[in-house]
């Protein structure tokens, strides 16, 4: 396809989309255009043709049937905190950047439900909602900066997905301009869909279903009273297996998650926060609801922990030490920092009993190719976040990282699992569809999407891998962000 | 017409290949239609044979097994693993987990635990081309792909058989309770509601129960029934003490002044209790049955309005969630309720200002579906069917899956609309 | 260009003081990777996380214009990406130096450690190019700011014309178009100017037992404007057994100058206060304007090698914001009560530079009867910003009303905030949108309650 700066359609595009949104909200100039090269994924880069800033759906549809008329790609983007590429502009093309539509529209709290348009902060809306005694529940790493667009388009998780789900478990209705600018309305106030749940596809799209310009989401009471609970283990099999125990006996924490040694001791470097450094794995175990049954939970984790061989179990006494202890975790990332200048994150699941097993895995390949692997993860949903750390600088090394990301992500599979739990396909992971599904599942994903998206004028090339992207080799790997 | 039973999923492959090639209808599954004359249109196909336990991983909180399985069976092997997966079917002995997520069955127990969606983790199915797919997995957390599984819940299997389903279940809870307060009036239901939605804890679920059918029923408070405006059924699970910590706190509603009892339903009376909340809304073949969403806080008046223009009709609400169920006798014409809707949607058009769909659920044997057709429309925006439409046509290009179906029966509307227009 | 090479090359020297009449080749090539440490661009790994703290982000929605585009932008211009256009420049000109995503980013990003520099080599620049700073920034920002006896002195028929409302008549008459415009918002923005207080003298005891000796650091606007808090906070330090001395030769921090890219003309400034705070004996260097005690803590930033740096060390040891040392020395209750409800707003040197945010809520929860009431945003730069207010005049008001209206959510009667910036700026716009709270800086209630004084609502 000939790219939009090689038509001669760039200058009357550019004109009518002035025209329509003014000279502000439409960036022409190379130096403006160039910061939407890439998104949280920096390896690919590509600076899109035009960008440009609708606050209405009404623009978006006008944007989106100019660019039919064009016919230019065009892609949708949020605050652009992708960790896979969901962002990176394939054939250049119109970018139609989200983030001004950022106005809570309806919070309807006795109803249960909130009404936002797509560039709406996750923070924010939790923010919105304080004192009211309900809450947004999908809780990604990134929820300060990403949007609930962007969180639509991925299907996010986060910490507390383990108890409360995912972003597809808490969308009651959608507005969705699809590819010719029509729009499509899906659901509502109570969710009522008729037919196949095509709220439930759109979610995790990824953005090439079309673009949704308003979000109803569901609003979750905050629980009575929360407790967390600190186990510090000596052997990591003893860490994962009490973790496995604790749901396998029926108790369903708020959220668990792990950290190996290696993260421990960053983080206590950096923040002297108390942990041990010497033992193999900490765990934090949240656990909330009825303040009437919480204490019975936390007096079975405690023994479940002890029974494991835990060395020591604390509970958070007042609500700063939760918060301390919540904060150790949020910023191991950064602290990372302190271990390498580069490191690369990767994301997979298998299911929670197979944690012993991968965890080994990982350290086989750790050993195999003389790097340096350090765990922080959603134990609890059986999501691993593996963090590779190496030197950039380091021809050799570099390459066995991206060696050694695929040997991990593999065994992901073999153990029954997923090479993606939360960060998306974007273009990262492309070239593992074929290795996670049949020609005949892709062949049927094929089929949807050429429903939603015919001309494949929107997000050109993602989810789905294509012909020409078959052979797309990953040079470098990632240097990821905190999640 | 003679029934189908495939032994295998490649049975039910070949199956649907050679319907395709000779454009044979098929009805798979055991979930119900709109109007039962239309079943005879069709090739029945019996799945239940594809009834196994593929894998249970009890530690993991998942399940797979195949979609002929009863959900009666479904439950029982949970049970046993002290699990189970918190939604409800109607006539669970004979409805299949393939019933479940085609008809995206919804009961009381959403208002807390949510519904199919938000367990269904991956699925195999066959397509209308005999196209036997997979999608998702069996973790909980999965971004790879398209989610196919979730996008044939609520499909009325016009889209593919399903042969298998990966569930994530929960815990048991240690306890269950049903509580039933017999409310003198309106006011002090609509009070209960708000109390019980605004509480510290969460009701599992809370049914408003009106109308002839449940005045019926010997497990509800016999007292002074003629005083008995309606019944407010509230689900309670969880842990001992978190329920006898919530039964302490609803107490002193029962010396209220409007309520005429409260009551703890019977140890044996819950599966019953359960089952009829389902199954009120489920084919009858001598009622018609009528779904209406709205917005959960005008739920209680929305019921009364309603049973104002139906005396005779019976209500079933699943109040935290803004759903009504509506079930009339078969003598009702359609013509009779037309009137009666568009003067409910006139009383509460001061309240309500968008348009209020009464979506058909199911129609009394009797009538002829020629008649239902022109009745009644789908409430839809035209671009709706149109994606629907365009699915199916990639789906089951020779539409020869469940084509008798309520979707279809809009998107023909829509299109012939359209066709008109043109 | 050799970005490698460039890689941990610190700034080897800082351009002599050049006279900005000197005239050199006009398109001089300043290499900026010489001015910014390559590896701070390499601490950014992209995430994003910091861009929904950002005021003109939040603002404007546009990628340029938040921290991890502008190091994007800032990077591939050191890189030769791309020309420094002036779309660029405005990009980073918006920028409010408030640093708030510093405190939001993961992995340690010294955001204001790459702005500055490159802002000082833009300067340089510009000074290669020949271009002259405008009047308003020679005159105004670097000659009349800086010294506080010159304000004061600006400020008489200001003050004498508030007294009579003349002031308002002005604003409110055609003839207010007649004023260069930042003059005009320098004058919408005077706070109510009150008594003609005397400047603090040098020695002040301690009440009881005394616990530390303290040095009070006065700064130049804000002991031009805002005098009356200087005295509220010798007070309130003497109320904690703390004798206070006031040096007599101290001067303005030189946050003006550096913060324009003018690192130079700030270096009289720091070794004016290294002389005049020298004293051993003091425990504390007492700062009670965020922006002022934000420059004085990082003053090694920006004279690395061009000063005694052990003498540097020992001064910046003891730079403490004033909550931030009533706090670590455990304050004594004051008992005036003052029954009301107040809000707090973070000024953007305390919390995001200095990273203070408990501190001045633990002193006002010490007042009784004071009820505080969490302000939404309160993170969020007003949009003072320094002299921003004067050099961005739009989104220094969009920022403005936007935090006036967070305020007006809360229905608090006091409004506070501990930086000489934001409080002129939340008059300014407190005024503007009609918005009557009592506004003031913390110690100035702190003060009110242990001499059993109300605030004037």
């Amino acid at each position: 396809m000939e790219t939009l700066s090689q038509t001669s359609s760039l200058p009357l595009l550019e004109a009518k989309f002035t025209e329509l949104l003014g000279k502000d909200r439409v960036l022409t100039s190379p130096s403006e255009r160039l910061v939407y090269e890439c998104d949280g994924f920096t390896l690919e880069k590509n600076i899109p043709d035009l960008v440009v800033l609708p606050e209405t759906t009404e623009e978006v549809v006008a944007i989106v049937k100019l660019c039919n008329e064009y016919q230019v790609p065009f892609l949708p983007r949020g605050a652009g905190t992708s960790l896979a590429g969901g962002c990176f502009p394939f054939d250049g093309g119109v970018m139609i950047v989200l983030t001004r539509m950022k106005k809570i529209i309806e919070l309807q709290v006795r109803d249960r439900y909130a009404v936002v348009q797509p560039g709406v902060i996750n923070s924010a809306l939790t923010r919105a909602l304080q004192g009211t005694g309900y809450h947004y529940a999908p809780d990604p790493s990134s929820q300060i900066a990403c949007t609930i667009g962007g969180n639509v388009a991925t299907n996010s998780g986060g910490p507390h997905t383990l108890k409360y789900g995912v972003t597809v478990n808490h969308i009651l209705g959608l507005e969705i301009v699809l590819h010719d600018g029509s729009i499509l309305e899906l659901g509502g106030p109570t969710g009522e869909q008729f037919g196949p749940d095509l709220i439930s596809v759109f979610v995790g799209s990824e953005g090439t279903f079309g673009i949704c310009t308003k979000v109803w989401v569901r609003l979750t009471p905050d629980p009575e009273a929360r407790k967390t609970v600190l186990a510090v283990f000596d052997d990591m099999d003893n860490a994962t297996e009490a973790i496995s125990e604790i749901i396998g006996q029926g108790i369903i924490p708020a959220a668990m998650e792990m950290m190996d040694q290696g993260i421990t001791q960053a983080v206590e470097e950096a923040f002297h926060f108390g942990f041990p450094t010497d033992a193999k794995a900490v765990v934090i175990i949240e656990i909330d609801g009825l303040q009437a049954g919480l204490q019975e939970q936390q007096d079975a984790i405690l023994k479940i922990c002890q029974d494991f061989g835990a060395r020591e179990v604390r509970h958070a006494q007042t609500e700063a030490e939760r918060l301390q202890i919540w904060q150790a975790r949020k910023k191991a990332f950064g602290a990372i920092g302190r271990l390498s200048s580069s490191f690369c994150t990767q994301d997979g699941v298998v299911p929670r009993t197979k944690l012993p097993e991968m965890l080994r895995q990982v350290a086989a390949v750790s050993e195999k190719y003389g790097l340096r692997i350090v765990n922080v993860f959603h134990a609890g949903d059986g999501n691993i976040h593996p963090i590779l750390l190496f030197d950039e600088r380091d021809e050799e090394q570099v390459r066995q990282v991206l060696e050694a990301s695929d040997e991990i992500l593999e065994t992901c599979l073999d153990l029954g699992g997923t090479v993606t739990g939360e960060h998306g396909i974007g273009i990262e992971k492309l070239s593992f569809m074929p290795r996670m599904f049949t020609e005949t599942d892709l062949a049927v994903m094929k089929n949807v999407k050429e429903v939603f998206n015919p001309s494949q004028l929107l997000s050109p090339k993602k989810k789905l891998p294509s012909e020409d992207i078959k052979e797309l080799k990953r040079l470098k790997p990632g240097r990821h962000a905190p999640h | 017409m003679q029934t189908l039973t495939p032994e295998t999923p490649s049975d039910l492959v070949e199956l649907i290949h050679k319907s395709a090639t000779s454009q044979t209808k098929l009805r798979i599954g055991t979930h119900q239609p709109i109007q039962q004359s239309e079943v005879e249109q069709s090739r029945l196909v019996n799945i239940s044979k594809l009834n196994q336990l593929v894998e249970h991983s009890t530690r993991d909180l998942t399940i797979i097994v195949e979609a002929g399985m009863t959900f009666q069976k479904f439950y029982e092997k949970l049970a046993q693993q002290n699990q189970w997966l918190p939604v409800n079917v109607p006539a669970p002995e004979t409805t299949t987990i393939g019933s479940l997520i085609a008809a995206n069955y919804a009961g009381p127990l959403q208002l807390k635990h949510g519904t199919v969606r938000d367990y269904l983790l991956g699925i195999k199915a066959i397509d209308g081309n005999g196209n036997y797919f997979k999608a998702g997995g069996k973790v909980v957390k999965n971004v790879a792909g398209y989610d196919l599984s979730r996008l044939l819940i609520g499909s009325q299997g016009t889209l593919a058989a399903i042969t298998e389903a990966t569930f994530h279940v929960k815990p048991l809870p240690p306890r269950k309770s049903w509580i039933v307060i017999a409310c003198q009036t309106w006011s002090i239901a609509e009070s209960l509601i708000e109390f019980c939605l605004n509480a510290s804890w969460q009701p599992s679920a809370i049914e408003l129960l009106t109308g002839k059918t449940w005045l019926e029923k010997s497990y509800l408070p016999t007292t002074d029934k003629q005083k008995t405006t309606c019944y407010l059924a509230i689900c309670l699970t969880g842990a001992a003490s978190e329920i006898d910590f919530i039964l302490e706190e609803l107490n002193p509603w029962e010396t209220h002044s409007e309520v005429n009892s409260q009551s703890q339903i019977d140890e044996q009376y819950l599966e019953t209790i359960e089952t009829e909340l389902i199954e009120f809304a489920s084919p009858k073949p001598e009622a018609w049955i009528f779904q209406c969403h709205i917005r959960p806080k005008q739920i209680v008046y929305f019921t009364e309005v309603c049973k104002k223009y139906f005396p005779t009709g019976s209500f079933q609400a699943h109040a935290g969630n803004g759903i009504l169920n509506i079930q009339l006798s078969e003598e009702c014409s359609i013509d009779s309720f037309k009137t009666s809707f568009k003067k409910i949607e006139q009383e509460l058009s001061k309240y309500y200002q968008s348009k209020i769909n009464f979506r058909l659920l199911q129609a009394p044997h009797s009538i002829p579906m020629a008649e239902i057709r022109s009745g009644f429309q789908y409430p839809q925006a035209a671009i709706m069917h149109k994606m629907n439409r365009l699915l199916k046509e990639r789906f089951d290009p020779n539409f020869i899956l469940q084509t008798n179906n309520p979707i279809y029966e809009a998107t023909a509307a829509y299109l012939n609309e359209t066709a008109t227009k043109a | 260009m050799s970005v490698k090479e460039s890689l941990n090359v610190e700034a080897p020297q800082l351009s002599a003081p050049t006279s900005t009449e000197k005239k050199s080749c006009s398109q001089s090539a300043v290499s900026f990777d010489t001015k910014v440490n390559y590896d701070r661009f390499l601490d950014c790994i992209h995430c994003g996380l910091c861009t929904a703290t950002c005021p003109t982000y939040v603002e404007l929605g546009n990628e340029n214009d938040g921290p991890r585009g502008r190091i994007h932008l800032m990077r591939a211009v050191t890189d030769e990406r791309v020309e420094l256009s002036p779309q660029i420049r405005q990009h980073l000109d918006l920028c409010l130096d408030c640093r708030a995503c510093e405190t939001a980013c993961p992995s340690g990003v010294k955001y204001g450690e790459i702005i500055e520099p490159f802002r000082s080599a833009l300067a340089e620049k510009d000074r290669n190019d020949g271009k002259k700073l405008d009047l308003f920034h020679r005159l105004i920002l670097f000659k009349l700011f800086p010294s506080a006896k010159l304000t004061r002195l600006s400020l008489i028929p200001a003050r004498i014309a508030q007294s009579i409302k003349l002031d308002q008549w002005f604003l409110n008459s055609p003839l207010k178009k007649l004023l260069p415009k930042k003059i005009l918002a320098l004058t919408e923005m005077l706070p109510p100017l009150g008594a003609n207080l005397p400047s603090l003298p040098t020695h002040l005891p301690a009440k009881g037992k005394q616990r530390a000796k303290v040095a009070l650091f006065t700064g130049c606007v804000a002991d031009a404007v805002f005098r009356s808090t200087h005295w509220a906070t010798a007070r309130v330090l003497q109320e904690n057994g703390c004798e206070v001395v006031v040096p007599k030769n101290q001067t303005c921090c030189g946050a003006i100058h550096v913060h324009s890219g003018q690192e130079d003309q700030a270096r009289p400034y720091l070794e004016a206060n290294l002389t005049a705070f020298e004293d051993p004996s003091i425990d504390a260097i007492i700062v009670n304007v965020a922006g002022c005690g934000a420059m004085l803590k990082e003053y090694h930033h920006h004279f690395k090698e061009t000063t005694d740096q052990k003498r540097l060390k020992t001064f910046m040891s003891k730079v403490k914001d004033v909550h931030e040392f009533l706090d670590e020395l455990g304050v004594i209750p004051p008992k005036g009560r003052i029954e009301a409800t107040a809000t707090y707003h973070d000024a953007c040197h305390l919390r995001h530079a200095q990273q203070i945010a408990a501190a001045p809520r633990n002193l006002l929860n010490q007042i009784p009867g004071l009820k505080l009431i969490p302000l939404p945003e309160s993170e969020l730069c007003c949009g003072a910003a320094g002299t921003y207010n004067l050099t961005q005049p739009e989104m220094a008001n969009r920022l403005g009303v936007r935090k006036i209206e967070n305020v007006k959510r809360t229905d608090a009667e006091l409004l506070l905030a501990a930086n000489a910036g934001c409080l002129l700026q939340l008059h300014k716009v407190a005024k503007q949108q009609h918005l009557n709270s009592w506004i003031g800086h913390p110690i100035d209630l702190l003060d009110l309650s242990y001499q059993q004084k109300q605030p004037k609502l």
